[in-house]
C-alpha cells in the first residue's frame, strides 16, 4: 500500500505547532500534526469551577500518587489536585543531570501541550533582546530585528488576544492590546510608592486572556482557574484557538499518541518524514512528509534532532558543528519576597479572580539611571497584592467560634514581589543524549547539564538588594525575605536555546527562518531556536517566530524550493 | 440536577455569556482534543456533575451506609470528632464535623504511604526536592510520622482522663478543659503535638468546605463581567 506523503509534518501541538499548522493550512498546505500525548476531553479532563470539597483530597492532591508518579512535575505550582492530568508521568519521561546541577523539566504532553497550563504572560521582545550582543558585546545577536518581528507580533496578538496597557516603554514594546485588567488595592498603593521612589512603572500584567470577546471566543469570566482548562476558551490555548482554525481548512490531520523518535533521512541528505511509536502499544510507525517542522518544545525538538543519527549525520541532524544542544537558557528568579500591608487589613472580602499579577518592567541596564556594571542585562519584578484566603488561620491562636470569628473578620493583606532575570546563553549549558537511560518508548533520554554562571550570581545580589529596597519602601510587615538562592534551573519552564538561530552555520543550528542549516526541509520553530531571552516570558515570541517561519515555509513550498 | 437555565441564572453566567451565541463550525469536524468554546461544557461542570468518567480527577465518592474509618479505631474516631467539633465550635454530630473528620481519617491513613513515597525518592528526585523546598522541609516529609503523632496523642489524651472510657468518658466541660491545656501550648508533649497537627488539618478541612468558604465570604471561583480590581482607593 502506498504511504501518503504529506506536504508538511508538524511535530508538537502547542503554542508553536498550533500556529505553524494554522498558517500553513490556511495557505493551502496539507499538514499532518503528530502529538506525543493524548487528546484532552473538556468534559472529562477540565476541572474548571470544581470546588475543593468536591475532590477526594480537597485540593491538596493525592500525595502518594504525586510523589510516586510525578516527583518532578508536582514541583510546578500548576501540577496539583485539579491539573495534574496536564503534566507527564515522570517514570515514563526520565532525564538525567549531574548531582550538583539540578534541573527541573516540566512537561505537558497532550493535544495542546503546555498551553493548557501556561501562565499566559505575554511580552514582546525588543532590540534589547534581539540585538543584545551589539549593545554589550556578549554572545550573538538574533539574525532578526524588532522591526522585522513587529508585524508577526501584531498578527499573533490580534488573533489570540492579549490584554494590557499602552505604556510606550522601549524595553517592553506595547502589544496590540485588548483592554487591560485592573490593579488590586495593594498594587495601587505600591504603584504610587514605586513610581515616586524608583521612577519605575508598576502596571497590571500583560496576559493572553480576553477582556472582551474576540473571534468567536467569549471574554474571560475571571474564575482564575486557567490552568485547569477553559470551557469558554477565554485564554489562549492551542486546542481552542489555533487548532480549530487549522481544522476548519480541511487540510489538517492530527494524530495524537504519536511519540516521535527521529527524523527519517534519505540519500540526498534531506528528510522524508519521521519515525514514531504509538504511545499505548509502542508499535513503531512512520509518517512521510516533504517538510518536517519540529515544534515539540525546546528540549524535545533538540532531543529528536540529536537522536536522528545516521551515517551522514553521525551526531544528529543540525549538529555538523557541535552547536546542537548548547546555549540552554532559563530565567533566574529570586522568589518568595513579600509581607503584609497592615493599612489594608479588612473585615470584608473583595472580589477575586484576576488571572494575572502586576509587573515592574526591567529598567536596570536598559533605560533610565539604573545601570549596574557588575553584570550584563537585567531583571524585572512581579507579584501580586491580595487578601489572604485562610493562611492567617494557622497563626491565629485559640479554637471554637471565637477563633473562627477572628479568621473571618481580620483579613490580612499580602503583597508579594519577586525578581526574574536574564540567563546568559553559555556553551557550557547544554543537553545531550544520555548514553544509557531511555524513556518508556526506548528513546534515549536527555542528559541536562545546566547551571548559573557568574553573571547570574552577580545579578542575584542586585535583585536581592532591590527587593529589599522595594519592601522597605512599601513598609511591608511580617516580612518574608526573598530566598537566598536562585530558583532551580528549569523551574520557570522558560527553557530556550539548544538549537539557536543565526546566520553562521558554524555557530548556530537554524537560520533566520528557523530552517536547519544542514537540512533545508527541517525546521525548528519553538523556543529551541532562541538566541537570547531577556528576562521576558518567551511564549509570545515563540508564536511570532512560528508564524514568520510558516510564512517562509509556505512561500518556499509554493516555489518548490524545499 | 439543575437545568442549564438554573445554573446560568444562579451563577450569573447568564449575564456574562448572554451576548455570545457560539461559533459556526461549518462543515469541519474537529479532531479529538480540539475544541470550541461551549456553554454545554460549562453547564456540565456547574451541574454538580463536575467531570465525566475516565479521567484522572479523583472526586469525593458519594457514600451509602455508615462511614468506616480507615485509620482510626471506632473509639478513637469518636475522639477525633469530639476534638474537631471543639476546634470548630460545633457539635461532634454536625454534618460539617463529619465531613472534615472523614477527610482527616483519609489523610492520616495515607500519611504512611506518603512518607514511604518520599523516602523512596531516587537521589536526583531528592536533590530536586531539597533545592525546591529547602532541606528542612524535605527532612520533615521523610521523618514526620503523622500516624505516630496521632496514636501517641490519642493515648496521651486517654491517660489524662481518670476514669473508664478515656477521653470519651469525660464530660464536655472536662474535654474542653483538656483542650485548653494543649491548645497553643509551648510545652512539647504528645498532647500538644497532636493538637497542633489536628488544628492545622481542621483549618484546611473547614476552609475548603462550602460552609467554611461561605463563612470567609470568599468571592472567587465566580463569574465576573469585568476584571476584579481595586474599587475604592483610586476610583
Amino acid at each position: 500500500m502506498a504511504v501518503k506523503t504529506y506536504d508538511v509534518i508538524v511535530v508538537g501541538s502547542g503554542a508553536s505547532g498550533g500556529w505553524v499548522a494554522k498558517e500553513l493550512t490556511e495557505k493551502g498546505v496539507e499538514v499532518l500534526m503528530l502529538e506525543a500525548g493524548p487528546p484532552r476531553v473538556p468534559t472529562r479532563d477540565f476541572t474548571e469551577h470544581i470546588w475543593p470539597y468536591q475532590l477526594k483530597y480537597r485540593g491538596f492532591g493525592n500525595q502518594k500518587k504525586l510523589l510516586t508518579d510525578q516527583p518532578v512535575q508536582r514541583l510546578c505550582y500548576a501540577c496539583d489536585d485539579y491539573s495534574q492530568q496536564f503534566f507527564v508521568n515522570d517514570s515514563e519521561h526520565p532525564y538525567t543531570f549531574p548531582a550538583d546541577k539540578p534541573f527541573m523539566w516540566i512537561r505537558g504532553r497532550q493535544v495542546g501541550g503546555k498551553t493548557f497550563c501556561w501562565a499566559r504572560v505575554s511580552y514582546r521582545y525588543s532590540d534589547f533582546e534581539f540585538k543584545a550582543a551589539s549593545r554589550d558585546g556578549y554572545g550573538q545577536d538574533w539574525p532578526i530585528s524588532y522591526k522585522e518581528m513587529e508585524p508577526y507580533y501584531d498578527r499573533v496578538e490580534s488573533y489570540i488576544g492579549v490584554s494590557g496597557s499602552y505604556e510606550g516603554l522601549p524595553q517592553l514594546p506595547d502589544s496590540k492590546f485588548l483592554p487591560p485588567m485592573r490593579l488590586s488595592c495593594g498594587e495601587m498603593v505600591a504603584k504610587e510608592i514605586v513610581e515616586k521612589k524608583f521612577g519605575w512603572k508598576l502596571i497590571v500584567d500583560r496576559s493572553a486572556n480576553l477582556t472582551v470577546p474576540l473571534n468567536g471566543r467569549p471574554a474571560c469570566h475571571y474564575c482564575d482557574q486557567c490552568q485547569r482548562g477553559c470551557f469558554t476558551a477565554s485564554y489562549f490555548n492551542s486546542p481552542s484557538v489555533t487548532l480549530p482554525a487549522a481544522a476548519r481548512t480541511g487540510r489538517f490531520h492530527l494524530v495524537s499518541d504519536a511519540v516521535v523518535s527521529h527524523l527519517l533521512m534519505n540519500h540526498e541528505g534531506k528528510t522524508d518524514g519521521v519515525a514514531y511509536l504509538d504511545r499505548s502499544t509502542h508499535a513503531a510507525r512512520e509518517a512521510r512528509g516533504k517538510i518536517v517542522v519540529l515544534a515539540a518544545s525546546a528540549l524535545e525538538s533538540t532531543r529528536i534532532l540529536l537522536n536522528s543519527r545516521s551515517r551522514n549525520f553521525p551526531n544528529g541532524v543540525g549538529n555538523a558543528h557541535g552547536v546542537l544542544g548548547h546555549y540552554l537558557m532559563d530565567h533566574t528568579t529570586l522568589e518568595e519576597g513579600g509581607g503584609k500591608m497592615p493599612a489594608l487589613q479588612a473585615s470584608v472580602r473583595e472580589p477575586v479572580g484576576r488571572p494575572c499579577g502586576y509587573i515592574i518592567p526591567k529598567y536596570v541596564n536598559t533605560v533610565g539611571p539604573h545601570k549596574n556594571k557588575n553584570f550584563l542585562r537585567g531583571y524585572y519584578f512581579a507579584g501580586d497584592g491580595r487578601q489572604e484566603l485562610y493562611g492567617h488561620a494557622f497563626s491565629t491562636p485559640g479554637f471554637g467560634r471565637e477563633f473562627r470569628e477572628k479568621v473571618r473578620s481580620q483579613i490580612p493583606y499580602s503583597f508579594s514581589v519577586y525578581a526574574q532575570g536574564e540567563c546568559l546563553p553559555r556553551y557550557d549549558n547544554y543537553v545531550a543524549l544520555d548514553p544509557e537511560k531511555k524513556d518508556a518508548w526506548g528513546i534515549p533520554a536527555l542528559h541536562i547539564h545546566a547551571s548559573y554562571g557568574e553573571n547570574e550570581l552577580a545579578m542575584q545580589k542586585a535583585m536581592q538588594a532591590h527587593l529589599g529596597e522595594i519592601m522597605d519602601a512599601l513598609k511591608l510587615e511580617d516580612r518574608r525575605p526573598p530566598r537566598d538562592e536562585l530558583n532551580i534551573f528549569g523551574k520557570n519552564i522558560h527553557e530556550c536555546g539548544t538549537a539557536r538561530m543565526g546566520n553562521d552555520p558554524k555557530t548556530s543550528v537554524v537560520n533566520a527562518f528557523n530552517q536547519v542549516h544542514d537540512v533545508k526541509n527541517v525546521f525548528v520553530t519553538d523556543g529551541a531556536s532562541f538566541v537570547t531571552q531577556g528576562c521576558w516570558e518567551p511564549t509570545l515570541t515563540i508564536m511570532a517566530i512560528s508564524v514568520r517561519a510558516a510564512d517562509y515555509i509556505a512561500d518556499e513550498f509554493r516555489k518548490g524550493s524545499l | 440536577m439543575q437545568t442549564r437555565r438554573q445554573w446560568l441564572l444562579q451563577v450569573g453566567g447568564g449575564t456574562v455569556l448572554a451576548g455570545w451565541t457560539g461559533v459556526d463550525l461549518g462543515a469541519a469536524e474537529l479532531p479529538p482534543g480540539v475544541y470550541e468554546p461551549s456553554r454545554d461544557h460549562l453547564g456540565h461542570a456547574l451541574a454538580g456533575n463536575p467531570v465525566s468518567p475516565g479521567g484522572d480527577t479523583e472526586l469525593v465518592q458519594i457514600r451509602t451506609g455508615t462511614f468506616q474509618p480507615a485509620f482510626f479505631q471506632p473509639n478513637q474516631y469518636r475522639v477525633l470528632r469530639q476534638l474537631t467539633g471543639i476546634i470548630l465550635g460545633e457539635s461532634a454530630d454536625a454534618a460539617i464535623v463529619r465531613e472534615i473528620a472523614e477527610w482527616i481519617d483519609l489523610t492520616v491513613f495515607d500519611a504512611a504511604a506518603v512518607r514511604a513515597a518520599a523516602r523512596a525518592f531516587s537521589p536526583p528526585h531528592r536533590t530536586l526536592a531539597i533545592h525546591f523546598y529547602a532541606a528542612e522541609s524535605v527532612r520533615k516529609l521523610e521523618e514526620f510520622d503523622v500516624q505516630k503523632v496521632v496514636r501517641e496523642g490519642l493515648a496521651w489524651l486517654d491517660a489524662q482522663a481518670p476514669g473508664q472510657g478515656g477521653f470519651n468518658g469525660l464530660s464536655t466541660q472536662q474535654q474542653l478543659g483538656l483542650v485548653h491545656r494543649i491548645a497553643d501550648s509551648k510545652t512539647d508533649d504528645p498532647g500538644t503535638r497532636f493538637f497542633a497537627y489536628l488544628k492545622e488539618r481542621v483549618i484546611d478541612g473547614f476552609y475548603t468546605s462550602r460552609a467554611g468558604l461561605d463563612e470567609l465570604g470568599y468571592r472567587g471561583n465566580a463569574f465576573y463581567a469585568s476584571p476584579p480590581g481595586c474599587e475604592h482607593l483610586y476610583g
